[in-house]
């Protein structure tokens, strides 16, 4: 029986496996529109996801940064895809990915809001039916890409990282 | 003296994690301020990802809504708390692993517990429960990563532990 190595060189560790993993499942989370009723769990799912697989496939601990970085770049990779897919899908063939479901949703919202944000639903409903893609949707799709996968993978990768700290120590 | 000086220059990691926390924190706040106030569409596009913005469980500032809900701002804000409380406090030193988990788990089972009582009619949209829920939620698991976080090794030394300095000091 063997004991583990005290340290682990970093380098020797190679993310991919884990961005995969994590890109995986935000991928999955994100291409249908369950993020609007779940919040940012589907991007925390991911972040933990990637960070775990990372963890247990060296079995080595790791800082809170290094979890992060991990989650940060699985999710970005994950809910990029999605949002690529979806574009390509709305381009080709004018179909947006779960639209039907999330006007329904916001139709709902809509009915048992009340009166003074009831008109700003029904305003962004109008407005998401309107839409057409160009480059000032792109340039939203960025934006949020970057912002909403940044607080979920430092949320999930964050958790992760300081969840599991079993293994040698990677740095 | 010397033990003292080596777990001030292990928590100096934590120290920097809890400002950056504290910085970014501050920054995403200000945005969904801004946001709010300037009643951006653009805006509320960028968080719908992140949240479901259903507008009668949004906080109103006056006359602007926040582009997400009053638990996921919660969340935010007690995100920002628990950084800004570990950057003066060194919680590491008072809080025990046992309590760190029980807090965790506390605050998400209350939540839990918040969304299955709405989803039952056991009580509708309790927009202040809901801020505090997610107050404690984000401080709690803040704190949870914070104090667990591992620390990296000086060189000299001795293998990390994964005790907490407040259990260290109970023997």
């Amino acid at each position: 029986m063997t004991e583990d190595p005290e340290f682990v060189n970093l380098d020797e560790c190679p993310i991919k496996p884990a961005l995969l993993a994590g890109g995986a499942v935000s991928f999955v989370l994100t291409l249908f529109p369950l993020s609007y009723a779940l919040c940012c769990l589907p991007l925390v799912i991911g972040g933990f996801v990637a960070t775990t697989t990372f963890v247990s496939k060296y079995r080595i601990r790791v800082e809170i940064k290094i979890g992060m970085k991990v989650a940060i770049l699985s999710c970005l990779a994950g809910f990029g895809a999605s949002t690529i897919l979806y574009d390509l899908l709305w381009v080709a063939f004018d179909y947006r990915i779960g639209l039907n479901w999330h006007l329904e949703l916001l139709s709902n919202f809509a009915e048992s809001a009340p009166e003074s944000s009831r008109g700003q639903l029904l305003e962004s409903i109008e407005i998401l039916k309107s839409r057409k893609i160009g480059f000032v949707v792109v340039v939203q799709q960025a934006l949020t890409l970057i912002v909403n996968s940044g607080i979920g993978g430092a949320i999930g990768g964050a958790v992760a990282s300081s969840l599991f700290k079993k293994g040698s120590l990677a740095q | 003296m010397k033990s003292n000086k080596g777990e001030s220059r292990r928590s100096q990691p934590i120290r920097n994690i809890a400002l950056g926390g504290v910085i970014c924190g501050v920054v995403l706040l200000s945005i969904l301020l801004l946001v709010a106030w300037h009643e951006s569409n653009w805006g509320h596009e960028i968080f719908s990802h992140i949240c479901h913005q259903k507008g009668d469980r949004c906080l109103i500032l006056g006359r602007a809504t926040l582009p997400v809900c009053s638990r996921c701002f919660g969340i935010y804000l007690g995100i920002v708390l628990g950084c800004f409380a570990q950057l003066f406090l060194d919680l590491r030193l008072w809080l025990t692993s046992n309590t760190l988990w029980t807090v965790l788990a506390g605050a998400t089972f209350a939540n839990g517990l918040d969304v299955l009582l709405e989803l039952m009619y056991v009580y509708s949209n309790q927009l202040s429960l809901r801020f505090v829920l997610g107050l404690c939620l984000g401080a709690s698991v803040v704190l949870f990563v914070l104090c667990r976080a591992v620390t990296p090794s000086l060189p000299n030394q001795n293998r990390c532990s994964n005790r907490l300095p407040s259990e260290v000091s109970e023997g």
